[in-house]
């Protein structure tokens, strides 16, 4: 596969951002792994600067692994402090994910 | 916490150091001046020896053993030697000081004498344990000798014999100066007939003579000027190899009770049976068996062996105490738990001969716990007797259970202990599991103790059909994975059994069907291991939740593999995949080449700190161990073996 594997990355991971002031929505579509979370991690590093808050939508987030939790944890550690992160839309199997993690306690989730 | 001080040490330290800077800054002092310039290179010398002589003094401070007074006390008399050569130096021609000078003659010349008869007699002997009649001899004359030394230098005081000192104050050998030299001569001769004709091995004698001749014929070749100070540093040259071969020499014996330790431990382990399976025309059971002792050697013991045709006996002891005696003690009762049994009879009559046996040669008064089993391999009888030692736990009903048997007295304790029998009769697929205490008093670092409960329970959450060797695997596994980094004091003794009867066809479950990928160790292949994984859960129609949560797993340990195994290198991953049933799981195993690293073994992250203190490491093991239904680890023959098992 090599270099060629990564093609079909983007397929699998579709993240779009919606801007309202300083309230930005990301969409979270589709497998959150090794491979694609360096997508999300790109994409949320461009707007944490001038977020005062971020909300991550999860509802189509169908897969998340290590990878995936270390950017959120990532994310939410640079803005504390500078604003909140908010994740909406979290299925029962993330919350799962999240609860045996111990994350259910450092997110806010609504 | 008061340590005594060793004043020797002190002072004699203090004594060189101060000598040393004496003659670093007397020589600087002096440098100019036109008198002592034609004795600048017995000034360096001087002034070097005295530092090396610190060096050396602080270097073998910490020195015990056979001479090591005898050895600094001649480092302090070089030192002294290098401080009076130079005075004497100093004082040479200046007639007003002529007195001065004489006596300096005299104390140098003493001191050549004493550090001759020191070095070259006292301490060879010392060090090479000399003794015997010749010792005995030699012993009365070298110090008639030395006397006779002193006399001959102390006569100059008031007359000219061997050397004088004339009114100009130059210093001169009179003609009968090799009087002085005899009693150096014979000493320095019977220190080498001494080194030569000792009962110490030659790689000891070598070094002696190497250090005894080669100094002394360079300090004869210069030792006749007066005043060269080349003469102490061949002397200082000897202590220098004295003692680089005296360290060596230590260090060698250390390495030796070591090696002889480590050689104690593999003898005792060869006596255990180690060969598995160890019958191999033998279907009617399955039996494995380890130790891992804690340290060196130890008193822990397994045995098995055929008494007749139809009969197998298995023994699990342990020796009270540790180290040599505890083994030399296990080694004995093993021999005789052995004889009896091939001589016949109940387990508890076996015990009890080997008690009256041990008890009348125990001097030692130590005593072993000792589990002896008698299977009759066609019924599957089992009789057991128990000398104090452990219960067994046994799975006669589909679950292993603690088996609290009748316990006689230790074998060894009193002299006419008496023992029971049980008696169980094992169905095929029924299991034996017996450990020493080593198993259910490991401990964590938090002085937990792994139990018998743990045991059982650990055990227990083995999955089914597994040979003897994965179960007692699975118990070690779960004593580490308990214990952690905390030491092990105890050895780590099982042995398992599992009864199959002569109908093996019933008890030999599952011949399980693995499929087998074999990809580069990359993460760009995740997905196509993913998909391996996917399809076959496909086929047994795995819900949704449970294939995601497969998947992440798979996921975190490929990644894993394919990030650290091989470093900067590269390899292959190999992942095996079967289904079992009752209860339907996929077992998927992730082999790997790389370092030894066992994911287990890693501190789960603590998950109840705030958003802040959480670390993005060991999240992805954490995630795996707990959503899966069992996880092993294992290294073996160069590869880590990495096993989660899924109920579907």
């Amino acid at each position: 596969m090599g270099l060629f594997g990564k093609k079909n990355t983007e397929s699998k991971l579709k993240v779009s951002v919606n801007k309202d002031g300083d309230t930005y929505t990301v969409l979270v579509d589709g497998r959150l792994d090794t491979l694609t979370s360096p997508q999300l991690d790109a994409e949320l590093n461009k707007i944490i600067g001038n977020a005062k808050k971020l909300v991550l939508d999860l509802d189509k987030l169908a897969y998340i692994s290590s990878a995936g939790l270390r950017v959120l944890l990532g994310a939410a550690q640079q803005l504390d402090g500078k604003g909140e992160m908010v994740l909406v839309h979290v299925s029962e199997a993330i919350r799962e994910i999240f609860d045996v993690t111990g994350f259910i306690q450092v997110f806010n989730i609504e | 916490m008061l340590k005594k001080i060793n004043w020797f040490n002190v002072l004699g330290l203090v004594y060189t150091i101060a000598v040393g800077i004496f003659l670093i800054v007397w020589s600087d002092i002096n440098f100019e001046v036109a008198r002592i310039q034609s004795y600048l290179f017995d000034f360096g010398v001087d002034t070097i020896g005295a530092i090396i002589c610190v060096a050396l003094f602080y270097g073998c401070l910490r020195q015990k053993g056979e001479g090591t007074l005898i050895f600094r006390l001649l480092i302090l008399m070089v030192s002294t030697s290098f401080l009076i050569n130079e005075l004497m130096l100093f004082v040479s021609g200046l007639s007003e000081l002529r007195i001065l000078h004489l006596t300096l003659c005299v104390l140098s010349s003493f001191l050549d004498l004493a550090l001759i008869v020191d070095l070259y007699y006292y301490y060879i002997k010392k060090l090479l344990s000399i003794e015997g009649k010749i010792a005995k001899i030699t012993d009365i004359i070298v110090p008639i000798l030395a006397s006779l030394g002193t006399l001959i230098i102390l006569i100059n005081i008031i007359y000219p014999l061997t050397f004088a000192v004339d009114e100009q104050g130059v210093f001169a050998y009179t003609s009968l100066a090799w009087l002085m030299d005899i009693a150096p001569d014979i000493v320095f001769i019977i220190g080498i007939v001494h080194i030569i004709i000792c009962h110490a091995p030659w790689n000891q004698k070598i070094p002696a003579l190497l250090f005894v001749v080669f100094p002394g014929i360079g300090y004869y070749l210069v030792g006749g000027e007066h005043g060269a100070a080349a003469q102490y540093g061949f002397v200082l040259m000897s202590l220098i190899v004295m003692y680089c071969v005296i360290f060596n020499d230590n260090n060698k014996k250390m390495t030796a009770t070591e090696t002889e330790l480590n050689m104690g431990t593999e003898i005792q382990a060869n006596t255990l049976p180690s060969v598995f399976p160890p019958f191999p025309d033998r279907h009617e059971f399955d039996i494995y068996a380890s130790m891992t002792p804690a340290k060196e050697v130890g008193g822990d013991f397994y045995d098995f062996f055929m008494i007749d045709d139809d009969h197998l006996a298995m023994v699990i002891a342990d020796v009270s105490g540790k180290g040599v005696p505890a083994a030399l003690f296990m080694m004995s009762s093993k021999i005789l738990i052995n004889d009896h049994a091939l001589i016949g009879g109940k387990p508890s009559e076996i015990l009890e001969r080997v008690n009256r046996a041990v008890y009348a040669s125990n001097k030692a008064h130590m005593f072993v716990t000792v589990w002896l089993g008698i299977l009759e391999i066609s019924t599957g009888k089992l009789v057991t007797s128990s000398a104090g030692h452990e219960y067994p736990i046994i799975n006669v009903n589909g679950k292993y259970e603690i088996f609290k048997d009748i316990h006689g007295l230790a074998i060894g304790a009193m002299p006419n202990s008496k023992y029971k029998d049980m008696e169980i009769t094992l169905k095929s697929g029924d299991q034996i599991f017996v450990y020493t205490d080593g198993v259910a008093e490991a401990t964590n670092a938090n002085k937990q103790l792994f139990g018998t409960d743990r045991t059982v329970e650990a055990l227990n959450n083995l999955p089914q059909g597994i040979s003897q060797q994965e179960v007692l695997e699975g118990v070690k596994k779960a004593v580490d994975g308990f214990v952690k980094d905390a030491p092990q004091f105890d050895d780590l003794t099982m042995l398992g059994i599992r009864y199959i009867g002569s109908n093996p066809i019933e008890a030999s479950k599952e011949t399980k069907n693995v499929e087998e990928l074999i990809v580069k160790a990359d993460v760009n292949n995740l997905e196509e291991v993913q998909a391996f994984i996917d399809q076959k859960l496909e086929e047994v129609d795995c819900p949704m939740k449970t294939q995601t949560t497969i998947d992440i797993a798979v996921e975190e340990i490929f990644v894993n593999i394919a990030n650290y195994a091989y470093g900067s290198s590269s390899g292959d991953a190999v992942i095996q995949v079967s289904m079992n049933e009752d209860p339907l799981s996929i077992e998927i195993t992730f082999i790997d080449s790389g370092s030894e690293y066992n994911p287990l073994a890693k501190p789960d992250p603590n998950t109840s700190l705030s958003l802040m203190e959480r670390q993005k490491g060991g999240l992805g093991i954490f995630m795996v161990k707990k959503s899966m239904d069992d996880m092993t680890y294992e290294y073996k023959d160069g590869k880590n073996i990495l096993k989660i098992v899924k109920n579907i």
